[in-house]
């Protein structure tokens, strides 16, 4: 399959699909390696953001989705006459802000870092799509882990998890350990 | 505006039982007193505040805030250090000390890991705006096509006439003797099994219920000798009477007078 055709093929498919699209997917279906896939793919991506389109692909980790500009999201608005998603309260920035640096990461961990139970937080995320389970860490009561999801990386304009601002994390591995009593081997 | 590094001479275990020495700010001090990694006789005060007029001299000014903080942290180690020299007995509130500090140390660790997080909040509240901006659409639905598109021989219609002509065949339907042994039922009438038990509590005058059921070939025959003796007892023509046991009652036959009087 020669370049303009896969770039024509990826079009119609991200068009239909609406959600993101897995680049070993395209790669299986149209029957072309996935380095080629990708190639073609960006080259299209680039089509439409040089020809600043009205329609944008973005790349989320190692898939693509097909998006209304940015710019034009005010039309839209008032053309459709719907609103914007609303904005994430503050406490479900945070929670979810833990999650994408510290990920897998559980709630106990969130709660950990934030001194507040987050509950509600990581339930309202995970309805939101932002977030997703990711099995469970095995621990006593073996504690759902959750990981952040590609409408994740949509929502913040990120094409993958290393394009996070850079943040100083820190070792919570290992808890202080409680100082041995003195004396008392005695 | 740096923290102030303190060097202390020979006081950090190491795990070939010599000492080495320490250099770092004054929290690395605590926390590593509360893992036991230095003693608390080890450290000596002077010597920190030696070093951190020291430091201030070189920064030829009274940072409030880092002074403040050593103050505290200072203090506290003093107390702690002379509650440790003071006696045995103090030692226990002395470890309650260092076990408050430990808990300090965490809860710093975590407004620490806070503060970055919050640090990227606000990089991402920003960033988030980008992405609201960004509409996509559902998926197509997909429609199932309904044309049927399988490949059929011309023998296949021949092979369904051969069937129906097969079915209506069979139309009759199979003889009972077939079913012999899977289906059937043999039900044992209640009127006979009645007049049964009557004729055996009329020999016998009483019968324990159990014995009734003895020589029942069926399962019809024990339900249908079960439904008399329910019957009769309806009828007022026997009764149920509890055996000391109370586990096997007898039934007894009612003579005329008495049925007309439950009656």
């Amino acid at each position: 399959m020669e370049l303009e055709e896969q770039k024509r093929a990826i079009e119609a498919i991200l068009f239909a699909s609406g959600e993101r699209v897995e680049i070993s997917r395209l790669s299986a279906v149209l029957e072309v390696d996935e380095n080629e896939i990708e190639a073609a793919a960006d080259a299209l991506l680039d089509t439409y953001a040089f020809e600043r389109r009205g329609i944008r692909i973005v790349k989320l980790e190692r898939g693509y989705q097909m998006v209304s500009a940015g710019e034009m999201a005010d039309y839209v608005t008032r053309a459709l006459e719907t609103r914007k998603p609303p904005k994430l309260s503050s406490s479900q920035l945070e929670t979810l802000t833990i999650i994408a640096y510290y990920q897998p990461a559980t709630k106990a961990m969130v709660e950990q870092i934030r001194g507040v139970d987050s509950a509600y937080s990581v339930a309202a995320l995970l309805n939101k799509k932002l977030i997703e389970e990711a099995g469970r860490l095995n621990v006593p009561g073996r504690p759902i882990q959750y990981q952040t999801t590609a409408d994740f990386l949509r929502t913040f304009g990120l094409r993958s998890l290393e394009e996070l601002p850079p943040i100083e994390k820190i070792a919570f591995g290992e808890p202080v350990e409680l100082p041995e009593p003195p004396g008392e081997e005695a | 505006m740096g923290q102030p590094q303190y060097r202390l001479e020979g006081i950090v275990h190491t795990r070939s039982e010599t000492m080495e020495d320490f250099e770092g700010p004054l929290d690395v001090i605590f926390l590593l007193l509360s893992k036991n990694k230095i003693e608390i006789q080890d450290v000596s005060i002077t010597a920190i505040l030696d070093q951190y007029l020291a430091y201030l001299d070189e920064m030829k000014r009274l940072d409030m805030e880092i002074a403040s903080e050593f103050i505290t942290m200072a203090s506290h180690l003093m107390l702690i250090k002379t509650k440790m020299l003071l006696s045995a007995a103090e030692q226990a509130e002395a470890e309650s000390e260092l076990d408050l500090l430990r808990q300090s140390l965490v809860e710093r660790r975590r407004k620490e890991a806070m503060e970055q997080i919050r640090k990227a909040v606000t990089e991402l509240e920003l960033r988030n705006e980008i992405g609201r901006c960004l509409f996509t659409k559902d998926p197509e639905p997909l429609r199932r096509d309904k044309t049927y598109r399988y490949q059929h021989d011309i023998r296949d219609i021949l092979r369904a006439l051969d069937m129906i002509a097969e079915r209506n065949a069979r139309q009759l339907p199979p003889p009972t003797a077939n079913f012999m042994g899977i289906v059937g039922k043999e039900p044992y009438p209640i009127g006979r099994k009645t007049g049964e038990v009557l004729r055996q509590l009329v020999l016998r005058g009483m019968e324990r219920l159990k014995n009734l059921f003895r020589g029942n070939k069926t399962r019809s025959e024990v339900v249908a000798t079960f439904l008399a003796v329910l019957d009769l007892c309806k009828n007022n023509k026997v009764v149920l009477e509890d055996d000391i046991n109370g586990d096997n009652p007898n039934v007894r036959l009612l003579d005329a007078m008495e049925g007309e009087k439950l009656t």
